[in-house]
């Protein structure tokens, strides 16, 4: 009885928070004194089995900024864990060499790991030099599968060419740890134009979905854990930190919402 | 007999008193001849003879008509010399008799100054009168022209000497002396000629080659103050009072017509110390050994000082008019002094002028439009303190002066004229003299003209002026174009001080304002708005072409201070191989002429005529190159020698400091403040003209684009006005335009390395400059942010306070103009574009800066120099850091596939050069250690 109240009241606030999903509001800003950092995150299909996983798309973005307008802090660093019920599948996917993308433009970089790619995405800085006008600097975000010292890492490889030709990549290792949250990516940010420049938006979308010794995989797959009898789940989606030099950490735990896919006879 | 005996008294000592005590007699002839048995006698006596004339006695005695004593100045006494010589017995024509030792030939008396007499008013008399031969024995001249009596002492023989009273009389005489004075007795005549000293003015008068036809021993000869006073009466000789031919008369009236004015006057002035008389006596037997003494008291030993000197009249008016009421213009000047006199019977004399002070307003100076063509007198050819004629230039005179005395019939008249400067009495930079020619003498007197060294305010003094009276002076400067002075620069009530300082009380000066209205041509005056030319000799694009430049102001406005050009964009000049000017030499002006580039001329002064400058036959100026100077790093030095007319000041030396805009390469000159006063004469400058005419030294522009050259000219008054001209050259699509620029990419090659960019541009000769050049980097070399460290803002360049970090690599740029490259470290700077801009500080013997902004451009970078100086340069090197401190990061392997920049190049003369050259890289070449490092992480 207990279990089941338990159960009807979660589907509840599933349901609820499925109204507001569905509503679209996917964004939930976090405040930490003038600094300010609107988090969103997107699970694609929302319709997934219940008792197995399947192939997801994943997308998490932050956008920074102050209260009043001035410069935020540089970001150092950006950590993101997924729900446990996700999982992380890189068996049969070519892995990409940082060397082979770094320098490169994004045509390059795909050329030179064309079947690493996890993901894709955006970047967005502003940079502000001495006596300088602001002005932004864009660039376009592609995920590679990548391997650093044996060890599985994601190269977020981000390239722009305003106002100068120039790329980056960032390398998200990935964690494992207890709890609501199975697998984690935490990066380490280069600094902007050094000290000058602050990173404004950044977003990002893991869905690679490739085939491997004749079955088709999923880069990220995840199932529904709705509890028996409900077809819907809800359930904290994602937890996502930013870490600023100025020692200040803004983070916010998305909570989303699943439907069984496959619902219980 | 006109002449009177009067006693035989050879022992008589107190000659002075015994004439004084003389009393109208019938007169009578002497008898010599009856004595020259006795003199026979007495030949054996003789004493040894005298080696020249020697007085045994003298006296001057200046006392009232009725015999008493007298020293007020101003008054008009009798005055009495006396002298007498030594009688011995020797033998005369064979025949022993008492006579003078040596027969007296002159004698003559300096009185001092201020003694005077004044024979104008009187009669004269002819020397036919004065010893008429139909009349032997009688004189014919007028009663009224007797002015005093002389006593003739002469050797009587064995018989002693004999006292003769004659007449002395106003005598006729030539142009060639003021004055003369005769007697006569019996067929014995002489004169007495007085003359004015050089130097003190002084009156000196003598009787010069004495007849022998009587033994003279001795004289005395008065002069009466006032001779028609009744006084007198029973000194008055008698004088024929019929015509000569019928019957002598002696019936002619006692009294006399003469003018009742006095003959005899004082001096008018009293100072402490006495002054003297000096007698000196020649014989004829030993001509030219004079006997000299001078007299310092009278024979009852009082001195001569005058006294009373705080009675006398004094009332002169001094009126200087100048000759225009017009402002800022040349003007003369007419300067009349009247002092009136007092010529009456009663009272004293006026004052005579010892000093005159003429002080001018503030702002009429010195024209120096006046010197041009001017020559000066130095003290020798003026003969100050001699009697000849001065030998004074023609182009001396700058003016004439007319002097009316009642001491003569005729005005003096005579020039004034410009005294060489320093060489005067006075040591000045201004002097002048006012020469005038009188009968026998010439007035030399020198005036100092003070001129105030700050601000040209002119004061005018003549001072020790000749203690003689004169009625009026009338001095006449000239006037026109080149006249000596300048009036104000604007209008108003001025007044010119005047001051006049009489002998009798010197520190009493009858002190007025004369009003010196200027009230014409007043418009002009306080504006400012000079006019600019300028230009090059040959305007062709890139041609070496002399360079003038020329500033001129109108009469009437602000003065010119300082000048500041900027010359049009390319118009450059070569300092290869030109010598400084020492820094020790420059503040003269005397720099070697291997650093002369120019010459300048200037015209200065007011007016229709101002004096340029250099004159012909004068030192010529020059324009110098010198080192470093308020902050430039290099000067000119404009030296003009303020050489004009007779005057030389030196140089005026102009240093200007040469700068160049460190962006556009345009030469900067801006000149010290220009000087405004010399020597105390304001300089205003009417026309400066600069030429830099040193062969292959000023270089002209590559573009035909009208350019301008620019100007700030400030007046002496903070105005400023901003001239300019409009530069043009022709013949630019002559010049080539291929330059050729390699791009070389030093160190890795692969993806991820960092390599060093080096850029090198060279150009030929007889090529158009750059205008501007454009490189875009193939998209094989990316920005490596991670290695900007940090970049220079402006604030931090403009203080050439960049941090190192800011330094990404170091330019050099040869050009032909200059002896060293020019240099520097390249920066990153904050700039009004999207990204900083690339900046090559170029330092060396200029400081230059080419800055380039910085973008993408079809993916690739891109650097921009937009506005590259129109100035010659035959190799530019542009290197960038390597490694971790380079800018760049391969994005591909270079050596896979051959990348090209992009260059666009405009010359100056508008045409385009582009290029697609291949970035140079070691691909295929054997690396080699110490290569820049690998990037990637």
């Amino acid at each position: 009885m207990r279990r089941s109240l338990a159960v009807l009241s979660i589907g509840l606030l599933g349901a609820a928070l499925a109204l507001v999903a569905a509503a679209g509001v996917g964004a939930e800003v976090v405040q930490d004194g003038g600094l300010r950092v609107s988090f969103s995150s997107r699970l694609a299909p929302d319709r997934l089995p219940r008792a197995r996983k399947a192939p997801v798309s994943v997308s998490f973005a932050g956008r920074i900024s102050t209260v009043d307008g001035s410069e935020p802090p540089q970001l150092k660093t950006i950590s993101l864990a997924i729900n446990r019920n996700a999982r992380l599948d890189h068996d049969g996917l070519p892995v990409c060499r940082y060397h082979q993308v770094q320098p490169a433009a994004t045509a390059e970089a795909i050329e030179a790991c064309p079947r690493s790619v996890v993901g894709k995405g955006s970047f967005r800085a502003a940079v502000a030099l001495p006596e300088q006008s602001p002005f932004p600097s864009q660039g376009k975000v592609v995920a590679f599968n990548g391997i650093v010292h044996g060890e599985h890492v994601i190269f977020a490889h981000i390239y722009g060419d305003r106002p100068l030709p120039q790329s980056a990549t960032i390398i998200f290792r990935f964690g494992r740890r207890g709890g609501a949250y199975g697998l984690t990516l935490d990066a380490e940010l280069p600094q902007v134009a050094a000290e000058w420049g602050h990173v404004s938006a950044v977003e990002l979308t893991l869905d690679r979905i490739f085939t491997y010794k004749g079955r088709e995989r999923s880069f990220l797959s995840a199932d529904c854990p709705a509890p028996a009898g409900f077809g819907i789940a809800t359930a904290p989606f994602a937890k996502v930190g930013f870490a600023f030099d100025d020692g200040r950490v803004l983070q916010s735990t998305m909570v989303r919402s699943c439907r069984v896919a496959d619902r219980p006879a | 007999m006109s002449a009177r005996t009067v006693g035989n008294d050879r022992d008589e000592k107190q000659m002075n008193k015994g004439a004084q005590g003389m009393h109208r007699r019938k007169m009578r002839r002497g008898i010599l001849v009856g004595l020259v048995g006795c003199l026979i006698l007495a030949a054996g006596f003789a004493p040894a003879a005298h080696a020249n004339l020697k007085f045994e006695h003298l006296g001057v005695n200046v006392d009232s008509a009725d015999g008493k004593f007298s020293r007020q100045g101003g008054s008009h006494p009798d005055f009495t010399f006396s002298f007498r010589l030594p009688e011995v017995l020797k033998e005369r024509d064979g025949l022993m008799s008492y006579g003078p030792e040596e027969a007296v030939r002159d004698v003559d008396l300096e009185l001092p100054p201020g003694l005077v007499g004044n024979p104008v008013p009187f009669p004269t008399c002819s020397m036919e009168q004065l010893t008429d031969p139909k009349v032997s024995g009688w004189t014919t001249c007028p009663r009224a022209a007797q002015i005093g009596t002389v006593t003739l002492l002469l050797a009587g023989g064995l018989g002693g000497t004999s006292h003769n009273v004659v007449g002395l009389f106003n005598m006729e005489h030539g142009p060639d002396v003021p004055a003369r004075f005769g007697f006569g007795w019996e067929s014995y005549s002489a004169t007495i000629t007085p003359r004015v000293r050089p130097g003190d003015y002084g009156i000196s008068a003598g009787s010069f080659e004495i007849s022998q036809g009587k033994p003279v021993v001795g004289a005395i000869v008065k002069l009466w103050g006032f001779p028609a006073s009744p006084a007198h009466d029973e000194e008055r000789v008698e004088t024929l009072c019929a015509p000569p031919e019928e019957v002598p008369s002696f019936s002619c009236p006692v009294g006399t017509t003469a003018p009742k004015v006095p003959f005899f006057y004082a001096p008018t002035a009293c100072p402490d110390e006495a002054v003297g008389f000096i007698a000196r006596g020649d014989s004829y037997e030993s001509q030219g050994i004079f006997d000299e003494e001078r007299i310092t008291t009278d024979e009852g030993g009082n001195p001569f000082i005058w006294e009373g000197c705080e009675n006398l009249p004094f009332d002169p008016t001094m009126t200087p008019r100048p000759g225009t009421h017009r402002a800022h213009s040349p003007t003369g000047l007419d300067v009349s002094i009247n002092v009136p006199s007092n010529e009456g019977p009663e009272g004293f004399s006026a004052s005579a002028v010892k000093k005159t002070v003429i002080a001018f307003p503030e702002g009429v100076t010195v024209s120096p439009s006046a010197v041009g063509g001017l020559e000066a007198c130095s003290e020798a050819q003026v003969g100050l303190g001699n009697n000849e004629p001065p030998t004074c230039p023609d182009g001396s005179k700058i003016g004439n002066v007319t002097i009316k005395t009642q001491l003569l019939k005729e005005p003096l008249e005579g020039e004034v004229t410009l005294a060489r400067q320093r060489e005067n009495p006075f040591g000045s930079t201004y002097a002048i003299y006012l020469l005038a020619k009188g009968p026998g003498f010439y007035l030399k007197l020198p005036g100092e003209l003070n001129v105030d060294q700050k601000t040209g305010r002119l004061t005018a003094i003549f001072d020790d002026l000749p203690q003689l009276p004169f009625e009026n002076v009338h001095i006449d400067f000239r006037g026109g174009p080149t006249a000596p002075l300048v009036t104000p620069n604007t209008c108003g009530a001025y007044s010119i001080r005047t001051e006049v300082f009489p002998w009798a009380r010197p520190t009493e000066p009858v002190v007025a304002q004369v009003p010196m209205p200027i009230d014409e041509n007043c418009a002009g005056g306080g504006t400012f708005d000079p006019s600019l030319q300028a230009g090059v000799a040959n305007p062709v694009a890139g041609a070496r072409s002399p360079l003038t430049i020329r500033v001129r102001r109108e009469d009437g406005e602000q003065n010119l201070s300082r000048l500041e050009f900027t010359l049009p964009e390319g118009e450059l000049a070569s300092l290869k191989g030109v010598a400084l000017c020492p820094e020790a030499a420059a503040p003269s002006g005397a720099c070697p002429v291997a650093s002369q580039v120019g010459i300048a001329t200037t015209a200065l002064g007011t007016g229709a005529f101002p004096l340029f400058v250099p004159q012909e036959g004068k030192a010529p100026t020059a324009l110098y190159l010198a080192g470093p100077y308020e902050g430039a790093p290099y000067s000119l030095i404009t030296t003009v020698p303020a050489q004009a007319g007779p005057f030389d000041f030196g140089n005026i030396v102009v240093r200007t400091a040469i700068n160049l805009n460190p962006t556009t390469t345009q030469v900067i000159a801006r000149s010290h403040p220009l000087p405004q006063i010399l020597e105390g004469v304001p300089i205003a400058y009417r026309d400066v003209r600069i030429e830099v005419q040193k062969p292959d030294f000023t270089v002209n522009p590559t573009s035909c684009e009208q350019r301008t050259l620019t100007s700030t000219i400030s007046s002496i008054e903070g105005a400023q006005a901003h001239p300019s001209v409009p530069f043009k050259v022709g013949d630019c699509a002559s010049l080539n335009f291929k330059p050729k620029l390699a791009l070389k990419l030093k160190g890795g090659t692969h993806r991820g390395d960092f390599p060093q960019l080096t850029a090198v541009l060279t150009t030929g000769r007889k090529e158009s400059n750059i205008a501007r050049v454009s490189t875009t980097l193939p998209h094989s070399e990316f920005l490596e942010q991670g290695h900007i460290g940090t970049v220079c803002t402006r604030v931090q360049f403009a203080a050439k306070a960049c941090p190192a970090a800011s330094v990404y690599g170091y330019a050099r740029a040869y050009t032909p103009l200059l002896e060293r490259p020019l240099e520097g470290p390249v920066y990153l700077r904050s700039s009004s574009h999207t990204l900083p801009d690339l900046v090559a500080e170029l330092n060396g013997q200029f400081d230059v800066e080419l800055a380039g902004r910085i973008d993408s451009h079809n993916r690739g970078i891109r650097t921009t120099f937009e506005t590259v100086p129109d100035a010659p340069v035959t190799r530019f090197e542009l290197r960038f850091k390597a490694g971790k401190k380079s800018l760049l990061v391969n994005s591909r392997n270079l050596c896979k596939s051959p990348a090209k920049a992009t260059i666009r190049m405009i010359g100056q003369n508008g045409m385009r050069h582009d290029e697609q050259p291949p970035l140079q890289t070691r691909c295929g070449k054997a690396k080699k250690k110490g290569s820049a490092k690998k990037g990637g992480r």
